[in-house]
């Protein structure tokens, strides 16, 4: 039969197709005839690494844009990305980072001007369950996780994970014993809390309340050096954000967030104290100091002071010292404030 | 070894404990910055010996971790790679990556063999290197460190490529003395642009280091190894060092010649892709693992047998970063050809840019002083165990004090050398050597010649105070050091001598 039609190759939405139907396949239980659904696995294997092909190129012809926008349409028409997302884990090990790298791309590849891999994830946004619960599955965790990277580059996606329950897991999975999925859920956490601004700081706003609460008691509070690091790195970069200056403000008006990131300064970690620092610094100048803050800065003044006159960082850095200077004026010139 | 990752039909790895309790018996086989490497049993897996690599976290970038889970994400997976078993963070703040034990470790600086490998075992290890390369380069990942160091050996002869980004300087092999370190050696930076066939550039090159049993050149720096060549019969110098290898020696066949030399072609589109390379007749006479595993690896030293020899010098004694700072040096050139028939990389320079020839010579004589000044502090240090004649420690301790002042006072000229060089002198760069006008250049040369002369007999001085100090294991440490310092001042001035040479040449044509 094969002889038959061999002369045609195979367009890309045939290929699209033909993964379709064999995902189909594997996706029922495993089949009495044990070699034929060996068969069709290597068949389907193939052909995802073909998709792959045509949408990264290879060593012997870059990709080709009509190819790719056929593929993807290809693709999106029907559920096919929904089916290998839940036939990943029935591929071997080799398929699966194909099947990963044809999933991240396709989220990038326009038809028609349009992100048509968006328009399918909104409609199908109970996918990002399935990724995000990966991180509990060490085989798929990574595969899962680079997935999921890719689909929360589109605002509406990512907007769906900050607000789901699932925002709440990553202080767990962040804190994983397995370091590779732990620094990929890192990663993915930090993506979501910095990519689409006006979404990060609407989300921050109105979640305030656990959203740092569990920040702080979970990872700025860690026993894990590697997690308290990444936490307060993380903190920095939101805090310093121009979008999320009324979150900044709020922060740095709280008492017990001082108390953190002052402990967080006299670590003996240099890279700890330095990122602390970069928040440390908020408080030092916000110019409507609450009085419980100005009382403790004060308390602290001779301490703090001490600290900073030995305060260096390897690499010379004019910001930095800039920025220490100032800090140390605001404390010095500080006077207790009547409350 | 049963936790092969690589067995396609098989995705479940097996579960390496996430706990460092489960592993015991640790044994230090390696360490470069930041980084120890363990030799350790693991315990639950039925007492597996495995390798364990310990990253200490306080002293890495945060740009680690990103490059980290940029390699993981790509969960790479064939037979010719080492990939971890697990990795996990412990309590005091060190990141331990569970990995294969490879029995002989890297083909780094392969002492066995200072002549390299033989043809047979060369083809088997490149063989094995390409097949990782073609499928690194087939997941389009580019290795970007392609190195002998990076190339692990087991007992039974199998070969496996390592190291992606972070991971660098696995088996940490030499990475002690700084002297093999990429930034010293820069002749593995491909000229013209990254990518695949910068790869392969650097498996070109590393397919010349392992038939070279070294680097290209070792302790000279890379754009003189040709001019030496050329120049060195007429130089007896009895006791400079075997570096210089015949390179037109002609125990090396046609094919592996035509295999090193297409990789390293300085047009990148004209090297062939590894997958091609793979195809080479280089590869088709050989059966190599027998002959690896029966002939070369009874030569070979274990790991731990390699890290206990190599964890005595100056290194350990100076703290290792110390040490390898100072030995690093500045090339001011900008890449290679590599001519196939002679064998022999030819230099080309930069253009303006780039340090100055002599210059850089300077500053190696600096770099030179300075660990003579260190070495004789060090003696200073153990004058006292040496001996209990209170008398005859206050004379050697007079005797270091002296020399220390000489040495001090040579530095002062150096630098005023140094400063002099600073100042422009009108040159042309369009000679081979990016040199000074000839006739300044020739006064400053002789003044540097005389340097290193009087250098070289300050070292006579150094060791003649040397065998009064008895035979304790320090005092021998210094000896070698400085034995190894001697020989490089020595090379040194044959480097002068050539470029002497060289200069006397060019005027009179």
């Amino acid at each position: 039969m094969k002889g038959l039609f061999k002369s045609k190759p195979r367009t890309p939405a045939d290929i699209v197709r033909q993964t379709r139907d064999l995902l189909v396949y594997a996706q029922r239980a495993p089949d009495s005839r044990e070699s034929k659904r060996e068969e069709k696995m290597s068949e389907l294997c193939k052909n995802i690494r073909e998709l792959k092909s045509i949408l990264y190129g290879n060593s012997e012809s870059e990709p080709v844009s009509e190819a790719c926008a056929q593929l993807t349409q290809e693709f999106f028409k029907e559920n096919t990305l929904r089916l290998l997302i839940t036939c990943l884990p029935k591929l071997n090990l080799e398929a699966r980072k194909d099947a990963t790298q044809v999933v991240a791309n396709l989220q990038r590849q326009q038809v028609q001007s349009k992100l048509i891999a968006c328009d399918y994830l909104v409609t199908n946004i109970d996918l990002m369950d399935i990724l995000i619960q990966g991180y509990g599955n060490t085989d798929m965790a990574l595969h899962y996780g680079a997935m999921l990277r890719e689909c929360i580059r589109h605002q509406s996606v990512a907007r769906y994970v900050l607000e789901s329950q699932h925002m709440k897991k990553f202080f767990d999975y962040i804190q994983l014993p397995n370091f590779d999925i732990a620094a990929d859920a890192a990663a993915t956490f930090k993506e979501l809390l910095t990519r689409h601004k006006s979404t990060v700081a609407d989300f921050l706003s109105k979640n305030y309340d656990w959203f740092f609460a569990e920040y702080n008691s979970k990872l700025l509070e860690s026993s894990n050096y590697i997690t308290r690091r990444q936490a307060v790195k993380l903190l920095g970069d939101i805090l310093l954000d121009r979008s999320n200056s009324a979150v900044m403000t709020r922060y740095v008006s709280s008492r017990d967030n001082l108390r953190i990131l002052m402990n967080l300064l006299r670590e003996s970690s240099k890279s700890i104290q330095i990122e602390a620092f970069h928040v440390f610094k908020l408080f030092a100048a916000n110019q409507n100091k609450p009085a419980d803050i100005v009382s403790i800065l004060v308390a602290n003044r001779s301490k703090l002071l001490r600290l900073f006159a030995d305060f260096k960082i390897d690499k010379e850095d004019e910001q930095f010292e800039a920025d220490k200077a100032q800090v140390v004026r605001e404390i010095a010139a500080m006077e207790p404030k009547d409350s | 070894m049963a936790t092969s990752s690589s067995h396609q039909d098989n995705p479940q790895k097996v579960q390496f404990p996430l706990d460092s309790a489960a592993y015991k018996d640790l044994q230090e086989i390696g360490s470069g910055d930041n980084v120890v490497v363990y030799k350790a049993v693991c315990v639950p897996m039925n007492s597996a010996i495995i390798a364990i690599k310990s990253v200490d976290l306080n002293q890495a970038t945060a740009d680690f971790e990103v490059k980290l889970r940029d390699t993981k994400t790509l969960s790479l997976s064939h037979p010719n790679i080492l990939s971890d078993h697990c990795s996990f963070t412990t309590a005091d703040r060190r990141l331990w990556v569970v990995m294969p034990f490879m029995a002989f470790g890297s083909l780094i600086s392969s002492s066995a063999f200072p002549e390299g490998l033989p043809e047979p075992c060369l083809a088997l290890v490149l063989e094995e290197t390409l097949n990782a390369m073609s499928y690194l380069h087939g997941q389009e990942h580019v290795h970007g460190d392609i190195k002998p160091g990076n190339i692990l050996v087991d007992s039974d002869g199998s070969v496996k490529l390592a190291d992606f980004g972070v991971s660098a300087s696995f088996y940490g092999a030499d990475h002690s003395t700084g002297a093999n370190d990429t930034s010293a050696t820069p002749y593995w930076v491909a000229p013209n642009g990254g990518g695949c066939k910068a790869d392969i550039w650097a498996f070109g090159i590393t397919a010349l280091e392992l038939a070279l049993g070294g680097p290209p050149v070792s302790d000279l720096p890379p754009f003189l190894e040709s001019q030496i060549l050329k120049v060195k019969n007429r130089f007896p110098f009895s006791d400079y060092k075997n570096i210089i290898k015949d390179f037109k020696n002609k125990k090396y066949s046609a094919d592996f010649k035509d295999l090193v030399g297409s990789c390293l072609d300085r047009d990148p589109e004209k090297r062939p892709a590894a997958e091609t390379l793979l195809k080479h007749s280089f590869f088709h006479n050989y059966s190599g693992k027998d002959f690896l595993v029966g002939t070369v690896l009874p030569h070979l030293e274990s790991v731990e047998e390699r890290f206990k020899k190599r964890n005595s010098g100056l290194g350990e004694l100076l703290g290792k970063e110390k040490c390898g700072e100072l030995r690093a040096e500045n090339m001011g050139f900008s890449g290679w050809n590599f001519n196939e028939d002679d064998f022999v990389f030819n230099p080309v320079f930069a253009t303006g840019g780039g340090k100055s020839l002599l210059s850089m010579f300077a500053t190696r004589l600096t770099t030179q002083l300075q660990i003579l000044v260190i070495i004789i502090r060090l003696l200073t240090e153990v004058v006292e165990v040496s001996t209990q004649d209170q008398v005859e420690i206050q004379r050697l301790k007079g005797e270091l004090v002296n020399k220390k002042e000489d040495i001090l006072q040579f530095q002062d000229n150096l630098e005023r050398f140094v400063l002099d060089l600073a100042i422009p002198a009108a040159s042309s760069s369009t000679s081979s050597f990016p040199a000074e006008s000839s006739n300044r250049g020739n006064a400053r040369l002789v003044e540097l010649r005389e340097i290193a002369r009087k250098l070289d007999e300050q070292m006579e001085n150094v060791k003649s105070i040397i065998g009064q100090l008895g035979q304790t294991g320090e005092v021998q440490i210094l000896k070698t050091e400085l034995e190894s310092e001697y020989d490089i001042c020595v090379n040194f001035q044959v480097e002068l001598e050539v470029i002497m040479q060289r200069l006397y040449t060019d005027e009179s044509d």
